[in-house]
């Protein structure tokens, strides 16, 4: 027995130089770790993605860092060299150790650890070269002292059509100890003394809450946790929550903590919980080529797509109903001011535009700023859109007449119209603009997604052109009299229809009013629908036409005040926490999480749905209920092994942003599917969706049977 | 009413993009201690003066960066000739790496205000100092204007320094033209100060 362990042991031996020449790359002995570089596979597949592995053997009482060290140290850095065409994914760290040093604490490794990137392997690589892979790497390395070593670790993997799995052990054994996925709820909660996070744990991980002994926990980013501090985890059985306490630190804003996620370590077990963390680099399991939105990509043809665009958003509830009203008053001008008109024309598209353009350098402004932001974004505050519903509510009041047009608000225009014609037309312009994006936002994802990708001037030059659009119409009514005598004769008719297009305002602020219900709950919605109550009250004592002057001043002044303070009210409609726990146990879905869904993609082989959704989009709604809510559709998705993600982009999301410019676009709807591989190891780029879906599409994504995870297919 | 509208909706736009939180200004905290020379050194007495505490260990690998590169020291020159006062502690225990007599101390700096041996850790842990390097600059009311990494390249690479940020410096030319500091607190980066145990 003793022999044959030695034998075993002499032979491991002597087998290891030639082991070292093959797919390890090995340091000199003189350090403190040691490095390898190992590949999944015997062979590199042209197209397919290539498991790499950073082996770390650590000498006894040293220690390496995890992606945040901690209060000091480095993570191990990667700088690759590659063939073109290829590309390395992020480094996916193991769940780390908490290593306490003085009263310093950091986070890191401590024996042996492994970290995997994914190498994405050109599909034009020639069959029967070699792929040559060469990784530059530092990793600081400390007990009391701290120490970097650098290390180049080159790997020379033959290109072939086929591939048979290495070192399976130890993928397997990494992969195990990266952290899971999971749909677990989670509300981070602060104070200036302490951080509380909050998850409640879904039924079948109840036992998980009894095991807080062992628990720890670490968040992704620096600077809100005492690193140092005790951690406490409590469990409350009776609502399944979980509980991770720890001292707070002043070093960074701590609003900016709700973006936070952070690492739960049982054991050998770890997930992840909490808001979204942007990734510095995206997951090479996209495809450049996949990525490419279904648009068209020369400028001229954008610019048309723009341009038709702004003309379609002339026809929008939330527009027709002002523009009506403008070319109405046009054809009520005495012909000799018609001349003035082409002027007023002019200005009215310059408004738009200069709004248009004002809209898109905020955006520009703050996406550079480092803001996760989309098109939009303005109507992810519950207030704004609450705000949004009270200006239609208003809108719709005086185009039914119940206001005097002194007062009210399109009438206003046409008063300030005899006295500054010229810069009512310009205002008309912001004004229609600004009503304009409810109805852009969801319509014009698309084009407003090719914009913001693109460099700065030829951004501003695509909304320029949606503005252009935007204005057309009105414009062209201005300069073409031939147009305007095709308008009809103004008449009796025009109060009917002006009294008409009260109800398309009604219906948009019903359904803003419904949108400020997903965003903020039925708080939110009291109070919205409470502001209408006042503002139509306040508009009402200053329509009232009382007898005495000093009776109108106090009537004007009570009604200036109750306006104040409505708009002050606007502060209480606040976004809550969406979801309730019963909709997390009844949908076949799970909340869109960047570390889950790069995970699904990456350690299983079921196929995966991205769904970008928000409530403010209709085209998103219609999506739903028609055919992913269905239980045609989710029949389909069960028997397929699908695991369904949605991202809620109704409040700002940074991950969800981060994944729609991914795709090229800056938002929703947006569908992506990626099917399970077809040979056990690899698996196919995203497919980019339609967005408008029909249920023949998915089925259309499945073969007639479900595939088992190993089974051939053809290509 | 249509001014009202508007003035509200364009509040409402600039709100929703600049309610950022702001930190409260933090005081830095006094101490008092005794320099390498002999002499008093306090917060208190430099009142009216920006000062520069940097926390240092000679033999730690980010530190020897920005010594062995001179750029440290170039730094600390241009500061004092300004009028910075710029205090080196060292919070290192005996017998830990980088524990220095002040003759040794000194040595590694000619330009600074003075270097203090903190051995028992005690300014350190006052200041939560993690890391060396680790900066605070004290604007001239006493604030911590800023805290935190020398530079935006957190690694021992002296090839870095040339494309790096200097925080510090960039800082102290804020607070030398009465600009506002355009930097918040950022991550300190380096090895861990080698604290008494």
């Amino acid at each position: 027995m003793l022999l044959r362990a030695l034998v075993l042991f002499v032979s491991l031996f002597l087998s290891l130089p030639a082991f070292a020449q093959n797919d390890i790359a090995t340091v000199s002995n003189e350090r403190h770790v040691l490095l390898r570089l190992h590949a999944d596979a015997t062979a590199a597949v042209p197209g397919k993605p290539l498991r790499l592995a950073f082996e770390q053997t650590i000498e006894p009482g040293w220690h390496t860092y995890w992606s945040n060290p901690g209060d000091s140290g480095e993570p191990m850095r990667v700088e690759w060299s590659l063939p073109d065409g290829a590309k390395a994914g992020e480094i996916l760290w193991p769940a780390p150790d908490r290593v306490p040093y003085g009263p310093l604490m950091n986070f890191g490794y401590q024996d042996h650890a492994v970290m995997l990137s994914v190498l994405n392997v050109p599909a034009n690589a020639v069959l029967g070269s070699t792929l040559s892979i060469k990784a530059d790497v530092t990793t600081l390395v400390c007990d009391e002292i701290c120490i970097p070593e650098s290390d180049v670790l080159t790997l020379d993997i033959p290109v072939a059509t086929s591939s048979a799995p290495a070192n399976e052990a130890l993928f397997a054994d990494a992969a195990s100890k990266l952290p899971l996925m999971l749909d677990w709820k989670t509300v981070t909660d602060y104070n200036a003394d302490e951080v509380k996070v909050r998850i409640t744990l879904p039924a079948s991980e109840a036992g998980l809450g009894d095991k807080t002994q062992d628990m720890i926990w670490f968040p992704f980013e620096w600077g809100y946790i005492e690193n140092a501090s005790d951690q406490v985890a409590t469990y409350e059985a009776s609502t399944r929550t979980l509980t991770l306490h720890q001292k707070a630190t002043s070093d960074r804003d701590i609003s900016k903590l709700d973006n936070v996620s952070y690492l739960v370590r049982v054991g050998d077990q770890s997930f992840i919980v909490g808001g979204a963390i942007m990734r510095a680099d995206a997951p090479v399991m996209f495809d450049s080529e996949a990525m490419q939105p279904d648009m068209p990509s020369s400028l001229p043809l954008i610019l048309v797509f723009a341009l038709l665009g702004g003309l379609i958003l002339n026809i929008m509830p939330c527009v027709f109903p002002i523009l009506s009203m403008k070319a109405l008053h046009l054809v009520s001008l005495p012909r000799e001011q018609r001349t003035h008109a082409q002027i007023q024309g002019i200005l009215y598209a310059a408004g738009v535009i200069v709004m248009f353009l004002a809209l898109a350098a905020i955006l520009i402004a703050i996406r550079e700023a480092g803001a996760q932001v989309g098109w939009g974004f303005q109507l992810q505050n519950p207030a704004v859109v609450a705000g949004l519903a009270w200006l239609m509510f208003v809108i719709g009041l005086n185009l039914a007449g119940v206001f005097d047009l002194h007062i009210a608000f399109g009438g206003d225009l046409l008063i300030a119209e005899r006295h500054h014609p010229l810069l009512s037309s310009f205002l008309t312009g912001v004004l229609a603009t600004l009503v304009a994006t409810p109805c852009s936002a969801p319509f014009m994802a698309t084009a407003m997604g090719a914009a913001l990708v693109q460099p700065e001037p030829i951004a501003l030059l695509i909304f320029a052109f949606v503005g252009l659009g935007l204005a057309l119409p009105y414009v062209l009514l201005c300069f073409a009299p031939v147009l305007q005598k095709l308008l009809p004769r103004p008449g009796a008719w025009m109060e009917i229809f002006r009294q008409l297009l009260a109800f398309p305002m009604f219906a948009s602020a019903v359904w803003l009013v419904w949108v400020v219900a997903q965003q903020g709950g039925s708080m939110a919605v009291g109070w919205t629908l409470a502001g209408m109550v006042t503002l139509a009250f306040a508009i009402w004592m200053l329509d009232l036409k009382a007898a005495k002057k000093s009776t109108r001043r106090v009537l004007t002044l009570l009604g200036v005040i109750l306006i104040g303070l409505t708009l002050w009210n606007l502060q209480l409609v606040v976004p809550v926490a969406s979801d309730t726990e019963a909709d997390v146990e009844t949908v076949n879905y799970q909340p869109y999480d960047t570390s889950a869904f790069e995970q699904t993609l990456q350690t299983t082989n079921m196929p995966v749905f991205v769904n970008m959704t928000a409530a403010w989009c209709i085209t998103c709604l219609v999506n739903e209920k028609a055919v992913l809510s269905t239980p045609e559709a989710k029949d389909l998705f069960a028997a397929n092994k699908v695991v369904y993600f949605k991202g809620d982009w109704t409040n700002k999301d940074a991950a969800i942003t981060g994944f729609l410019n991914h795709y090229g676009r800056s938002g929703v709807p947006l569908y992506v599917y990626f099917g399970p591989s077809e040979n056990g190891d690899t698996r196919p780029t995203g497919k980019i969706l339609p967005q408008i879906l029909t249920i023949d599409e998915l089925k259309g994504l499945f073969p007639a049977t479900p595939i088992a995870a190993t089974g051939e297919m053809d290509e | 009413m249509k001014q009202i509208l508007m003035m509200a909706f364009v509040a409402l736009l600039a709100l929703n993009s600049f309610a950022q939180a702001q930190d409260s200004p933090r005081i830095a905290p006094d101490f008092t201690a005794t320099d390498t020379k002999g002499a008093p050194q306090s917060i208190a007495q430099y009142k009216g003066k920006i000062v520069v505490l940097e926390w240092t260990n000679p033999e730690c690998p980010y530190v020897k960066k920005h010594y062995g590169s001179g750029s440290m020291q170039a730094l600390q020159k241009t500061a004092t000739a300004d009028g910075v006062v710029w205090l080196r502690i060292n919070s290192g225990a005996p017998g830990k790496q980088g524990h220095q007599t002040p003759a040794e101390f000194d040595a590694t700096a000619t330009d600074v205000t003075a270097n203090i041996i903190d051995e028992t850790g005690t300014i350190g842990k006052l200041y939560h100092a993690k890391t060396t390097p680790h900066m605070f600059v004290i604007d001239k009311n006493g604030i911590i204007a800023y805290e935190g990494a020398i530079d935006d390249k957190p690694t021992t690479d002296a090839d870095d320094l040339k494309d790096a940020r200097n925080y510090v410096k960039d800082v102290l030319d804020d607070l030398k033209n009465d600009r506002t500091i355009g930097l918040g607190p950022t991550q300190p980066y380096g090895c861990g100060i080698k604290y008494a145990d």
